[in-house]
């Protein structure tokens, strides 16, 4: 499904590289570059997320690692069985234990960046040490895209601290909101795809375009070398933006794909829709990968923030963060069955989309479906509930359930997916205090 | 314009810039004083430890500023910068450059091309923190790459339009000779508002250059469109550059132009309107007579009155109110018209509170009545209310206490859960929202789980677990016994008398505050707020935020007891005067850079 593309222009390439290294010093050193066999098949990621922790004994699948049964919670991933690969509840979240006391907050920061949190002093001022794994993936896999990585979602909700709402964040300061409303999803993924075509102008806009992001890059340069440090470091935020912009404008004469039908304005996004809602944003996702647009998008399923919201589609009256606090665990499974529902529809569109070679896109996509709790009810971060679905080409060999002989840290769950969708053999994710290299048998 | 590029930015000023204005509260099981977990609530930014904090009572409790005797971190004082504002040494502390808040953006926008509110335009949300609830926060306003995209998708659907609706009407000269210096006039004249400043030769340049791709291409409408497009997405448009004069003022006074824009954008959230802009033009904006004549007409001006009524709705956070859930089995009649109404309730009462009723400390906490319509009089059950909001006095609430903002529905509402009362969020409520502290999370040994809820007991002997347990009856001492005191009004906000089978005890106590003692209900509680300094103090500080878009730095306590002092004599209204005459108002620190 990928097109030709035309190489940028190195001018926007050594812009690009500079916003990197002034905007992401973090994310450089962490993350050093290195040398590694191309894949043959573009590899992606997805790291989806959803709420509240998981019910252990509903949960856990059993068995061997070939030979294994799904959980109640999994069952509706049964036709994908062959393409997940599940574990056991030995893997802690110690970067959130020993940093933050666990919580929601703490452990939410810890489970996908592999950092403890800052500002640990207060629930609601808490933020991301470090960046989250899609990220540091995107700064590998996402340099020719035209959105170097996409943030989109159901219901964020909103919290006294916005950081639980989203799922993706390049640093403390550099909170990256997920996308939500259908309509708006796709004129930003495919508008301008559409518009080329049928302004009949297509090269004068993109000039027009170029000049308007050149003169203002020019402005902000220019004001960035007067400012005071900490003016500056959000100024190149908001260079690196534009400058990110540009890169799409630049993209965007290239890329033609088949877009999907735009979903319709106000979206209904209650309780009683909540499915469909789930499944035209994953449509979204999906087709946006297929269009090669971006090779990296987070999923925020639902924010643990104080909208809280209530499955009316499954005739709750409760919602599902004061289930969590509730011991109404059926209901709860229900929730969580819902989820997996959705995470195997998501797989199905994947798998329509042909890639290289007679791979599907699922072949070539790892899903990383993340939970910031392993017990909602006490906020407790372990037993850390990941599962991975999907592919990552031959880098993993999926359908199997691993059990680990002693415990774990989810930064090495992390590690494990960055080694397998960027090709790297790095041996630490996150801080290195929690990290022990990649998940073994994994 | 003159960029003054002369003393570059240094680390020695940014780790000046230190806030502790709120400490952490001291809990956790560490109320005894030992390893009190004292840092700033606000910075991540090493601290000198303020280790001497007394926590046994008075002023200096957490949350209370520093205490005058005990010398915080401060900036060297330009030495010729005036004293009269009463503030002896007190340094100017440098500010951050400042984004348009969305709300900003929207009425600058609006007010330089016409209403945009059918766009639509769904900017990526702006963020707060629990200490610091204002959407204006200048660290917080980062701008992420879905953001820019927003506003590049902005600046060409505003421009499109702009251009669609008659380019003479945009661009007057467009009628006799569209032609590049028509084009160069239209740059000077508009750009001058837009940027709220004249336009300097290289930005004209810009623009131009902008303008010869698109007319080249496409013409004259399509070059102004072009050079619309880049206007709105400068950083002299979305954000409040200041400093530019053409000859500084050596101690860092700002000139008429920075004057003009910091008045419009404190008391309208919008750009300078013409009057200003011609103050500005002749430098008439230096004195004190000068500014505080403006502010007298400005605060005269309907756009003030939604200022004020805004900066409450940030503080208290009360436009999520619409958004609540109750459970619908317990609360049937909680719809989402009631809660519509609930934000609509606190809107009134503080535009009444502020304008009508003098705006004190006492009139926000302890008026003894609510604006309620039909809608929330049915939910409160009061009878004979229209679709408009009116004064309903406590004696005809049928028994519900009324006393200000502390009996509101919606934040009665806000601060439980989805079916229960929450008296440790009410009470963590008040002590953020009012006495401006901020409580630590449970220590790592905490069991957080909730007990299994028995509905014959009343939550009281529930929470009554915190006091038992030394590791969270530190915090939960601070925070539990002031919630107890709101257990008449339920999970939607409505009045009980009964709960858990028998009749409401709202008696309460409140530890740690300049306040402290036992009190029965929420209109004592609220009667002990309203007279207490920390309190007024700490409104001071929100109103500081909101006008400065950061934490008062260490050397400004002084500022904020001035706008204390100014709110104690004469209510919000002169607090919002005095804050337009304190040296951080006016004065920018002289080393700061400009474009």
């Amino acid at each position: 499904m990928k097109l030709m593309r035309k190489p940028l222009s190195r001018r926007t390439l050594l812009r690009g590289a500079g916003g990197a290294c002034i905007a992401l010093p973090l994310l450089e050193a962490m993350a050093p570059q290195r040398a590694t066999a191309q894949p043959t098949a573009t590899r992606r990621l997805i790291t989806l997320y959803t709420p509240n922790g998981q019910i252990q004994d509903r949960f856990y699948p059993t068995g061997s690692e070939n030979d294994w049964e799904l959980s109640e919670i999994l069952e509706p991933l049964a036709a994908h069985k062959h393409r997940l690969i599940t574990f056991d509840d030995n893997i802690r979240n110690d970067a959130a234990n020993d940093e933050t006391k666990g919580g929601h907050q703490g452990s939410h920061a810890a489970m996908i960046s592999g950092f403890g949190p800052s500002n640990s002093h207060s629930h609601d001022a808490m933020r991301p040490g470090g960046p989250s794994l899609d990220q540091v993936v995107a700064d590998k896999i996402g340099g020719d895209t035209k959105f170097k990585s996409l943030q989109t979602g159901v219901l964020s909700g909103t919290d006294k601290n916005p950081f639980v709402t989203i799922g993706s964040w390049r640093s403390e300061q550099e909170l990256l909101p997920p996308q939500e409303e259908p309509a708006r999803v796709f004129d930003f993924l495919f508008k301008d795809a559409a518009e080329v075509g049928n302004s009949g102008s297509a090269e004068q806009i993109r000039l027009r375009r170029q000049s308007v992001l050149d003169g203002i890059i020019g402005r902000y340069e220019r004001l960035n070398s007067s400012l005071g440090i900490e003016d500056r470091a959000r100024l190149e935020i908001h260079l690196s933006s534009i400058r990110e912009l540009e890169r799409q404008v630049v993209t965007d004469a290239q890329i033609s794909c088949a877009t999907p039908d735009k979903p319709v304005a106000d979206y209904d996004r209650s309780g009683d829709n909540l499915d469909a809602y789930g499944r035209v944003q994953s449509d979204l996702m999906a087709s946006a990968l297929a269009c090669g647009l971006t090779n990296v998008a987070s999923f925020l399923w639902l924010g643990m923030g104080s909208a809280h919201t209530t499955f009316s589609n499954l005739g709750h009256n409760t919602n599902n963060h004061a289930l969590a606090h509730s011991r109404d665990v059926s209901r709860l499974v229900e929730c969580n069955r819902f989820f997996a529902e959705q995470v195997s529809y998501l797989m199905d569109r994947l798998e329509e989309y042909p890639d290289v070679g007679g791979s599907s896109l699922l072949d070539n996509t790892l899903i990383l479906w993340w939970n910031e709790l392993g017990t909602g009810n006490s906020h407790n971060s372990d037993p850390a509930p990941f599962v991975l679905a999907g592919g990552a080409g031959d880098a993993l060999e999926m359908g199997r359930f691993i059990r680990f002989s002693d415990s774990q840290q989810s930064n090495d769950m992390l590690l494990t997916v960055h080694n397998a969708v960027t090709g790297a053999d790095d041996t630490v994710f996150g801080d290195p205090k929690y990290s022990n290299g990649p998940l073994p048998g994994v | 314009m003159k960029r003054r590029l002369s003393d570059p930015p240094t680390a020695g000023r940014f780790f000046a810039r230190l806030s502790p204005v709120i400490f952490v509260a001291a809990c956790s099981g560490q109320i005894d004083g030992h390893a009190s977990p004292l840092e700033p609530a606000s910075t991540d930014l090493p601290q000198p430890a303020p280790a001497d904090l007394p926590l046994g009572g008075g002023n200096n409790l957490p949350g209370a500023l520093p205490p005058a005797d005990q010398k915080p971190e401060r900036l060297p004082a330009s030495p010729g910068i005036p004293t009269a504002s009463g503030c002896a040494d007190s340094a100017v502390d440098s500010s951050p450059l400042r984004r348009l808040t969305h709300r900003e953006y929207h009425n600058t926008v609006s007010e330089l091309l016409g209403d945009i509110t059918d766009l639509d335009l769904g900017f990526a949300r702006e963020a707060t923190a629990s200490e610091y609830p204002f959407l204006n926060r200048a660290r917080e306003q980062v701008v992420p790459p879905v953001l820019a995209s927003q506003f590049f998708e902005a600046a060409e659907q505003i421009a499109a339009r702009a251009v669609a609706g008659g380019i003479e009407r945009l661009v007057p000269c467009a009628a006799s000779a569209p032609d590049a210096a028509c084009a160069q006039t239209f740059v000077a004249d508009f750009g001058k508002k837009a940027f709220r400043g004249p336009v300097d030769a290289e930005m004209t340049q810009t623009l131009m250059a902008i303008y010869e791709v698109a007319q080249a291409g496409a013409g004259f409408e399509a070059g102004i469109e072009a050079v619309l497009t880049a206007m709105l997405q400068m950083p002299d448009f979305l954000y409040r550059i200041e400093g530019n004069a053409s000859s500084p003022d050596p101690n860092g006074r700002l000139d008429s132009w920075d004057v003009a824009e910091r008045l419009s954008y404190l008391l309208w959230n919008t750009l300078p309107d013409d009057e200003l802009f011609a103050a500005a033009e002749l430098g008439a904006l230096q004195t004190p007579e000068q500014v505080s004549a403006q502010v007298a007409r400005m605060l005269q001006d309907p756009r003030a009155k939604e200022m004020v009524t805004n900066f409450h709705e940030e503080w208290l956070r009360s436009r999520n109110i619409p958004n609540l859930e109750r459970d619908a089995d317990a609360f049937p009649n909680f719809t989402p018209q009631v809660a519509e109404a609930m934000r609509q309730e606190l809107r009134s009462f503080v535009e009444h509170a502020v304008w009508n009723d003098g705006g004190s400390v006492a009139s926000l906490l302890t008026t003894p009545a609510t604006y309620l319509n039909d809608v929330l009089g049915e939910f409160y059950g009061v009878d004979g209310l229209g679709a408009e909001f009116e004064r309903v006095e406590q004696a005809q609430l049928g028994g519900r206490p009324a006393a200000g903002l502390l009996t509101l529905g919606g934040l009665m509402a806000m601060h439980s859960d989805h079916r229960e009362s929450s008296p440790i969020h009410r009470g963590l409520f008040v002590r953020s929202s009012f006495l401006c502290e901020s409580l630590p999370p449970p220590p790592a040994d905490a069991d957080v789980t909730l007990p299994e809820h028995d509905p014959s007991k009343a939550l009281r002997e529930v929470l009554a677990l915190h006091s038992s347990e030394p590791a969270c009856s530190g915090c939960h001492s601070l925070m539990d016994p002031i919630g107890l005191g709101f257990e008449h009004f339920d999970a939607s906000g409505g009045f009980r008398l009964m709960e858990a089978g028998s009749p409401v005890d709202a008696s309460g106590n409140i530890v740690g505050s300049d306040v402290s003692g036992p009190f029965n209900g929420v209109v004592e509680l609220a009667e002990k707020l309203s007279q207490s300094p920390q309190v007024e103090r700490c409104l001071a500080t929100q109103w500081f935020r909101y006008s400065f878009g950061r934490e008062p730095a260490a050397n400004e306590a002084c500022v904020v007891e001035q706008m204390s002092d100014a709110l104690r004599s004469g209510g919000t209204l002169d607090l919002i005067t005095r804050i337009t005459s304190t040296t951080p108002f006016l004065y920018r620190s002289v080393s700061e850079g400009a474009l």
